[in-house]
């Protein structure tokens, strides 16, 4: 650069001097000529460097005046916004906590489930349905994979009550063989994990415990190795701390204590040679190198030999396992995937709104757009600065939105979680989730900003320098076709909440088929107490002190409680009503009970006798079936004297009982047989049958009001018994049908949001509309035409505009009926009537939207209006 | 506002330099004599201002520049219009042109 600058001063101090200055004079007058040349090299300088930030940076600080200067309209888009972008991040970050996130292991890609299946199962009982196996199945299956894969196996512990330095608490488990965690890639935080050995064989006295239980149980104490810890009642020896994160490999559950799968194991469900319980289920990590096909060939091979026994054409296959062994990713697929559509459409329309808006502010600004124009702004600099201002408003509002959507968050997973109570994932917004955030802020940007940006690249200045007047504002087609495009969606979401709200109105109103009123639920826990040695008598005794309480009509044990998404089920071994049943298997739920409980939960019986004193642990064992389970086997005849064998005994039916709903009140009553609990308590593995039963207890004041007396007289009894969760069933059956709650509630919400978005879209143009009439107006107003004549035509303008959007949406509204005809209850394709509510809604809230600026027409002064040209 | 108008001016200059290159490849004080030259000596480039709107103009990619020998035999700059920078002489003189045209009918009604 100097020697640029210096060539241009010598031409220049040539020139002088061939005109007859003296060098010196010729130098001093190129110099003055010049001025600085420091200076000049500085803007030169800065020229090259900054042309491109500099302009940016003032087009933002433009950007921002000019925002601040519209506090109407810069607050009603960012809220919007907001809205709509803290919903999608919401709903995108449960989607990823449940659907996509990975176990926090090395590799999660390596690591499979495995799940069997067969035809005609004839098993004797089984638990967790197709990714269990029975302990020797397990073991012989990690033998045969040794080379391939490294198979690990696991039983999930619910309700456990552990004791650590005195302190007493519940927690979740897992029992887990010895290579758990050197399958997941796991090593401890402190101490060790499980060697190899300690399960089967093993002594099975280690565990290994939770970071989260070691910082909350044993204050983070690092000398915590070695110390003794209860669980159960069984004393065991604390040998490491897992690190920071891992909770299992159940997403939805929260592990915490972790023992192995040993044969002294008191939570084996039979010996561990026995395969009658299949209840171990089997994960595996393919070795580097290792060719899956073959894995599964070899696995399938031997696995045909093993189950041929229970079921017909036995298949095993190994399904991915990154995110771990659970149902879930399978169950809220579908209710993930619709809220996602409806989050997606209020975005939309929320975009829609803000181009529409910006469009309209554009138009009005074009008188100052069209001087920057004409002072040499460049058509890009044009857009530029009118995508800038889209950014700033989109970063604002999604800076808000998360804000939101952590709160959003929480609410949509317990509701989702419906009976469950809580979906113990990790909701924290992770990288994923802000990236998607940013995502979509920029997506939103280009959306809401593209239009109104192009339009302001087209100035013509000598347009925009007419006349300082209102007229020569732009008629603003676009505008008009996204307000008919925010109504069309706005349609489509109305319709949806009022299908889900119809719904959930019938599934409140189903009848359970019991008294679902003044019935107080809780759980107790006899682990660790003396009560647990003869539970039998515990039970019998708390439900005879429950009965005696003043305010108590009866008092029941149950296994767990109606309603509550609770199961079991299970098939009759032989039956002796083979005569009238054919050949099909008998399967039915199944329900331990109190001897009381037809008289506590109020079910009639219909046939025969309910449980009574009489029917001890030494009598002969007795059951009752439901009514469903009479028309299902028995065509309707009397099943009471027949027997059947379960749980290697035999039962006899007593008694036919009324049909009550079982887990869910949706679908039919399905057939049941109940049990009584003191000739259930057969087995000398007591600790996995009924070791954590619910009481029910009907009272004639609300139900929770008895709880501190009832709490007194349970722990009367024996203090060391643990009493927890206590509801009522009331409560409980709103919990079962929480989905529905959530999509009732969100889709209205939302469909309400949407519906508020379009109704200030309309408002927007016909208030912009009325403006640039403003004259034609007033001069009409002179000439005398009335109020009506005015306010008619533009009322009809905004009824014709939404009843185009109308039709646009129906097409998808009508497709939208039809996908949730089959998945909603009580909802058929016949629904179709609820497009006439949404429709009204749409009318009058367009009629709403536009009755003030047609107002302000009607009260054009026309000298004003007259001026203004 | 100032802002504003120093960017007309700039946006005047830049339009001279580059019509100025329009035929030939020119090193900055040739540039500065050529825009004397062809406007019959009214217009004189301030020299302060040439060489901040040649760096400017070959940021924006509309000249570029090579280094040559100058008459009196000194190592200079050459600078040459790009592809680019024809096209946008064209655009700055539509746009000069429309701009004086509404201005002289301003002031040529009452």
């Amino acid at each position: 650069m100097s020697a640029e600058l210096e060539a241009h001063l010598e031409g220049l101090v040539a020139r002088h001097i061939a005109a007859g200055m003296s060098p010196e004079e010729a130098r001093h007058a190129a110099l003055r000529s010049f001025g600085g040349v420091e200076q000049i090299k500085e803007r030169c300088r800065d020229e090259r460097r900054s042309l491109g930030l500099e302009e940016f940076g003032r087009d933002l600080a433009f950007g921002l005046r000019a925002l601040r200067r519209a506090p109407g309209f810069t607050a009603v888009a960012v809220l919007s916004l907001a809205l709509g972008i803290g919903a999608a991040t919401a709903v995108f970050s449960v989607a990823n906590a449940i659907l996509l996130r990975s176990l926090p292991v090395p590799h999660p890609e390596q690591l499979r489930v495995l799940h069997w299946s067969g035809t005609s199962l004839h098993i004797p009982s089984w638990v967790g349905g197709d990714t269990s196996f029975t302990p020797p199945h397990f073991f012989r299956l990690r033998e045969q994979a040794a080379g391939q894969a490294e198979l690990f196996g696991f039983v999930p512990l619910s309700n456990l009550v552990a004791q650590v330095q005195g302190n007493s608490f519940r927690a979740q488990g897992v029992m887990v063989s010895d290579n758990f965690f050197a399958g997941l890639g796991i090593s401890a935080y402190l101490g060790r994990t499980l060697a190899p050995g300690e399960d089967y064989a093993g002594a099975g006295g280690n565990v290994v415990v939770s970071y989260a239980l070691w910082e909350k149980q044993l204050d983070a104490n690092p000398e915590a190795v070695g110390q003794t810890i209860t669980v159960n009642g069984t004393a065991y020896t604390l040998v490491g701390v897992l690190p920071r994160g891992f909770t299992g490999v159940q997403g939805g559950e929260s592990a915490e204590i972790f023992v192995p799968l040993a044969a002294k194991s008191p939570f084996l469900y039979r010996e561990i040679t026995s395969n009658f319980h299949w209840y171990v289920r089997a994960m595996g990590r393919l070795r580097p190198g290792a060719d899956e096909a073959q894995l599964t060939a070899a696995l399938a091979v031997v696995w045909a030999r093993e189950a041929a026994e229970f079921m017909g054409s036995p298949q095993l296959r190994l399904e991915a396992g990154r995110g771990g062994e659970t149902e879930d990713r399978r169950v809220y697929r579908w209710p993930v995937l619709l809220l996602s559509g409806v989050v997606a459409a209020v975005l939309l329309v929320a975009c829609a709104n803000l181009a529409g808006l910006s469009l309209a502010r554009g138009a009005a600004r074009q008188h100052e757009l069209a001087i920057r124009a004409a002072l040499g702004s460049g058509r890009w600099r044009l857009i530029r600065q009118s995508l800038i201002e889209s950014l700033l408003l989109a970063l604002a509002g999604g800076v808000l939105g998360v804000v939101l959507a952590l709160w959003l968050q929480q609410g949509i997973a317990r509701l989702l979680a419906g009976s469950r109570g809580e979906l113990r994932y990790d909701f924290s917004l992770d990288g994923r989730v802000l990236g998607f955030a940013l995502l979509i802020v920029l997506v939103t940007a280009l959306l809401a900003g593209v239009l109104p940006a192009l339009r302001a690249g087209r100035i013509d200045p000598l347009d925009g320098l007419k006349s300082r007047g209102v007229l020569g504002l732009a008629r603003l087609r676009s505008g008009r076709i996204l307000v008919v495009a925010q109504i069309a969606v706005s349609l489509v979401l109305l319709t949806g909440a009022a299908l889900f709200v119809h719904s959930l109105a019938k599934l409140a109103q189903i009848n359970a088929g019991f008294s679902t009123d003044k019935l107080l639920l809780f759980q107790v826990n006899v682990a660790g107490a003396a009560a647990g040695a003869q539970p039998t008598q515990y039970y019998d005794r708390v439900q005879r002190a429950l009965a005696a309480l003043p305010g108590v009509r009866s008092a029941s044990l149950i296994e767990f409680p109606l309603l509550s998404g609770g199961s079991g089920s299970g098939g009759f071994d032989s039956f002796s009503g083979r005569a009238r049943t054919g050949q099909q298997s008998i399967n039915t739920r199944r329900l331990t009970v109190g001897e009381t409980f037809f008289a506590t939960v109020g079910v009639p019986i219909l046939r025969g006798r309910a449980f009574a004193a009489e029917d001890s642990e030494s009598a002969p064992k007795v059951a009752v079936v439901n009514e469903a389970f009479v028309r299902k086997y028995l065509a309707d005849e009397d099943p009471v004297g027949l027997s059947f064998r379960m749980w290697d005994a035999e039962w006899r039916i007593v008694g036919v009982c009324h049909d009550i709903k079982y887990n869910t009140l949706k679908g039919d009553v399905p057939p049941t047989t109940y049990f009584p609990f003191r000739q259930r308590l057969y087995s000398r593995f007591k600790l996995t049958h009924l070791r954590t039963p619910y009481f029910a207890v009907r009272t004639v004041l609300p139900p929770l009001t008895l709880l501190p007396a009832v709490r007194r007289a349970v722990l009367a009894i024996d203090p060391n018994v643990a009493l927890t969760e206590a509801t009522t069933q009331e409560e409980v059956r709103a919990r079962s049908i929480g989905p529905e709650r959530l999509f009732a509630l969100l889709c209205g919400g939302l469909a309400m949001v949407a519906l508020l978005l379009a109704c200030v879209g309309l408002y927007g143009l016909m208030a912009y509309n009325v403006t640039r009439r403003t004259t034609e107006f007033g001069l009409r107003v002179a000439l005398g035409a009335t109020t009506r004549a005015i306010v008619r035509p533009i009322l009809g303008e905004a009824l014709a505009l939404a009843g185009l959007g109308v039709a646009l949406g129906l097409p998808l509204t009508l497709a939208l009926i039809r996908v949730l005809g089959n998945r909603l209850y009580e909802i058929s394709t016949g629904d179709a009537w609820a497009l006439v509510p949404a429709t009204g809604l749409l009318a009058v809230v367009a009629l709403l939207a536009t009755w003030l600026p047609a107002r302000r027409a009607a009260q054009a002064d026309p000298m004003t209006a007259l001026r203004a040209e | 506002m100032t802002k504003e108008k120093s960017d007309h001016v700039y946006g005047t200059l830049d339009m001279l330099i580059l019509k100025s290159l329009q035929h030939e490849p020119r090193h900055g004080l040739a540039i500065a004599d050529r825009i004397q030259q062809m406007s019959d000596e009214v217009l004189r480039v301030e020299q302060g201002s040439l060489y901040p709107a040649l760096y400017r103009l070959e940021a924006e990619g509309w000249i570029s520049a090579e280094a040559g020998i100058s008459e009196n035999n000194r190592k200079a700059r050459f600078y040459k219009l790009t592809a680019a920078g024809r096209r946008q002489l064209a655009e700055e003189r539509a746009h000069w042109d429309r701009i004086t045209g509404a201005i002289n009918l301003v002031l040529s009604r009452a």
